[in-house]
């Protein structure tokens, strides 16, 4: 489920935001575009998962 | 020149009114539905009315409050209007410190900003009328700018209360009679000692 | 037959849970901790409503913002967010008539949100741990009111409710994207495209246009769900950062809490929070409105590509709405003050407008319709949001805000007239539409009882709410206390309006218990006998 990995991983790069950012707007909106492509990203991976399992010889 | 409590009877007419009207109409349509009668679809027409109308009326509430709430631009335009008097306000360990005279004395149409400093928690900054009715508002963001510009056309005596939660140890955080405003031609009404 | 017997049995042989597939009975499982905890939050609400009215003993402040504290989560994640997981763990397999993905990750989701709720429950109960669920650095790491065991267990709590989100948003996703075994090969991208609305999207530079491959409840499913992740990422992110403070002042190395700047966290929290208030739950409303309709007209939805637009724009608008929220912080930079909290804000009128029209002529072209239970829930949650919504534009104005922010009027007027009348009707439409399909016809006990509940809880959701926005417009701040019988005229009026609320509630629960019977009951939280990742029995299908 690399799904569930890059959630974490997406969890831990908020983690760094909130420390990191101070009061720079574009830094906050830059930040919540990587959010929402990276959980994109995660999201599209599970249709990766799907199309591979699907494409998988059976028994395989 | 309106003040909140102007502001919020219109709200509070408006509201009641707009209220009454869309429960009305789903009674109505509830009345109907059950009925026979015409089944036909809105014209594109209608719908395209309708939506703008929506959006004339979610848009034009911002215009329309910018050109008759009195505090929006000044409150929007702050950085450039230099204030008469400055008022600086400390929070910490749940207690409101007003630095200076207090009450802080204010001159009828002065320019006035609050400027309130948090040293631990996020507090609110309000100021209250006698009957408990709010004039105005703010946040006090510790680490950040927190000044409120103000401009009072009525005498009369305020209290200064938290308006943001700050644990239960901050839950009566206030300082009675903490502003007075004097000069004016008008008496506020619900705010008179 | 006796009363008893009808209690224990249930009303015309109750629930027949031989006969059921393991995921309507997870289904139901959803609800019914759901339903519970939605019990436990009206409870409390009383409390703190009585409390305002005249300070009960035993009941001092720090137990009474713990009670304020845990209301929110336990009606959000214990009670919506389970009955909305319930519902659409059913209806995506159901309406992509495939099975489910897994059906142990379904019922691995109930397990974790419903001990997570519970636990970030025993956090205000035991230990009083109260940081509001806004959680306004650096008050949840304050540890001169709050004590580190209360702060680590409220987050245990919260991280158990995330887990079961994210294993919820996976078997969404993973249901309506895999392949079944022994199934000709689904096109998983395009599915994706289309659930999410990037199809529509190309179909607007497109001459020839692809057709939808998700039906389009499954779009708005998706599209919400996008949101409940978002958000989901976000609360684990503050979760962790608190939990840090809480391991560092447990081992001894005090972490300043100025590392973190209050109002970046302010926006960064709200930004996800705004996910679920403005995203999913209106999206998932929209949807929810748009499924009710087509069953209970059993016609096609009007307008359906407008509806598909509207989701996602509805979806994107979730995501730039925060600032309205922070109309009255003064270090908050104009542009996003007007931009996104004034002008983005404003479209959820135009959103949420399009789902009431579409909903209603779609209905309308199909009178004359029975009022059922169904139809008049679903009126009901339309009025709801018609009435909520405009108070919440009102209050995203930088006139309006100043006099209206953190007062009753947001969280009565807006807030619980949303939740309450808009989304509580909903989901009880929503209830009484899937419950013959969830337990393969099990009869309703009463219907006086169930008209009963319809206007005690219409009422008194729209009563509650109006009282205590005419306390907030006379000056009654939220997440505050009076002791001395400030408002008391319209703490007394709110008062009855929550104790019809919970009465509702009481006649409702009532009238389900005594239609599937408490073994009915039990019933549900023994293992099927049935096993197939069907969401119902074969012979349902057929039929």
């Amino acid at each position: 489920m690399i799904y569930m990995v890059l959630v974490l991983a997406l969890i831990a790069m908020g983690v760094v935001f909130l420390f990191t950012i101070k009061k720079s707007v574009l830094a906050l909106i830059l930040a919540i575009i990587m959010i929402i492509v990276g959980y994109f990203f995660a999201v599209g991976m599970i249709a990766k998962e799907a199309e591979d399992e699907a494409s998988a010889p059976e028994g395989s | 020149m309106a003040d909140s409590v102007d502001v919020l009877s219109t709200l509070k007419i408006v509201y009641s009114i707009y209220a009454w009207i869309v429960i009305s109409l789903i009674a109505w349509f509830a009345y109907n539905i059950v009925r026979d009668g015409k089944k036909e679809g809105a014209k594109p027409a209608i719908f395209y009315t309708y939506i703008a109308i929506l959006v004339v009326i979610g848009t034009g509430l911002h215009f329309l409050t910018y050109n008759t709430v009195p505090w929006v631009p000044y409150d929007l335009n702050r950085d450039k209007i230099k204030p008469d008097k400055v008022f600086h306000i400390t929070y910490k360990d749940h207690k409101i410190t007003i630095e200076g005279e207090k009450p802080m004395l204010i001159h009828c149409g002065d320019k006035v900003v609050f400027d309130a400093k948090s040293e631990d928690l996020t507090y609110g900054f309000g100021i209250f009328r006698q009957n408990g009715s709010m004039v105005t508002q703010m946040q006090v963001v510790p680490g950040s700018r927190n000044d409120l510009l103000w401009i009072f056309d009525k005498n009369g005596v305020y209290n200064i209360k938290s308006t943001e939660y700050s644990g239960p140890k901050g839950a009566f955080m206030e300082v009675k009679d903490a502003i007075k405003v004097i000069g004016c031609m008008e008496y506020d009404r619900y705010s008179m000692k | 037959m006796s009363f008893m017997q009808k209690l224990m049995e249930g009303h015309e042989g109750g629930l027949a849970h031989e006969t059921m597939t393991p995921m309507q009975k997870i289904a139901l499982r959803f609800v019914v901790i759901g339903l519970l905890f939605y019990g436990l939050a009206a409870l409390e609400g009383m409390i703190m409503r009585l409390h305002e009215i005249k300070p009960l003993p035993m009941i001092d402040e720090s137990h009474f913002f713990s009670i304020m504290t845990v209301h929110p989560m336990v009606g959000i994640f214990g009670s919506s967010y389970m009955i909305v997981f319930g519902a659409f763990l059913f209806l995506t397999p159901y309406l992509m008539k495939k099975p489910i993905y897994s059906v142990k990750l379904a019922d691995l989701s109930w397990k974790f949100i419903a001990a997570g709720t519970f636990i970030m429950w025993l956090a205000g109960f035991l230990f009083h741990y109260a940081p509001l669920y806004t959680l306004y650095w650096p008050l949840p790491v304050d540890f001169k009111q709050f004590t580190i065991i209360g702060g680590i267990t409220y987050i245990v709590g919260v991280v158990g409710i995330m887990i079961g989100t994210f294993l919820f948003t996976y078997n969404i996703f993973k249901t309506i994207l895999y392949t079944p075994k022994g199934w000709e090969k689904q096109p998983a991208w395009d599915l994706l495209k289309s659930a999410l609305g990037l199809e529509g999207l190309l179909n607007f530079f497109r001459r020839k246009k692809k057709e939808h491959l998700v039906p389009l409840p499954i779009a708005a499913i998706s599209r919400g769900t996008i949101d409940m992740g978002l958000n989901a990422i976000v609360i684990s992110s503050a979760g962790v950062l608190i939990l840090i403070y809480f391991l560092g002042e447990l081992f001894g190395a005090s972490l300043k809490d100025t590392w973190v700047d209050a109002l970046l966290y302010k926006n960064i929290f709200w930004w996800g929070l705004d996910l679920i208030a403005d995203g999913l739950v209106l999206i998932f409303v929209a949807g929810t409105w748009y499924l009710l309709a087509m069953l209970i007209s059993g016609k096609d939805l009007f307008m359906q590509n407008i509806a598909r637009a509207a989701l996602f724009l509805e979806m994107v608008v979730s995501w730039t709405v925060w600032s309205h929220h922070l109309m009255s912080d003064q270090g908050q930079p104009n542009i996003l003050k007007v931009v996104s909290g004034e002008m983005v804000t404003a479209f959820e009128l135009i959103t949420q407008g399009i789902a009431v029209f579409i909903t209603l002529v779609t209905l309308w072209r199909a009178r004359p319709l029975k009022m059922s239970n169904e139809l008049k829930f679903l009126l009901g949650g339309i009025l709801g949001f018609m009435l909520a919504v405009p108070a919440g534009i009102i209050q995203a104005d930088l006139g309006m805000n100043r006099i209206l922010h953190n007062t009753q009027w947001i969280i009565g007027t807006h807030v619980h007239v949303a939740i309450l009348v808009g989304l509580t009707m909903t989901l009880y439409s929503a209830i009484y539409i899937l419950l013959p399909i969830l337990t393969n016809g099990a009869k309703l006990y009463s219907q006086k009882l169930a008209d009963l509940h319809f206007w005690l809880h219409l009422i008194g959701g729209i009563g509650m709410g109006a009282f205590m926005g005419m306390a907030g417009m006379d000056g009654m701040l939220r997440r505050a206390l009076y002791l001395n019988g400030e408002y008391n005229t319209y703490m007394i009026l709110a008062g009855i309006c929550g104790a019809m609320l919970l009465l509702a509630f009481a006649i409702f629960l009532y009238n389900i218990v005594m239609s599937i019977g408490v073994k009915g009951l039990i019933n549900i939280y023994k293992p099927a006998t049935i096993q197939t990742n069907e969401v119902v029995p074969p012979q349902k299908e057929s039929e």
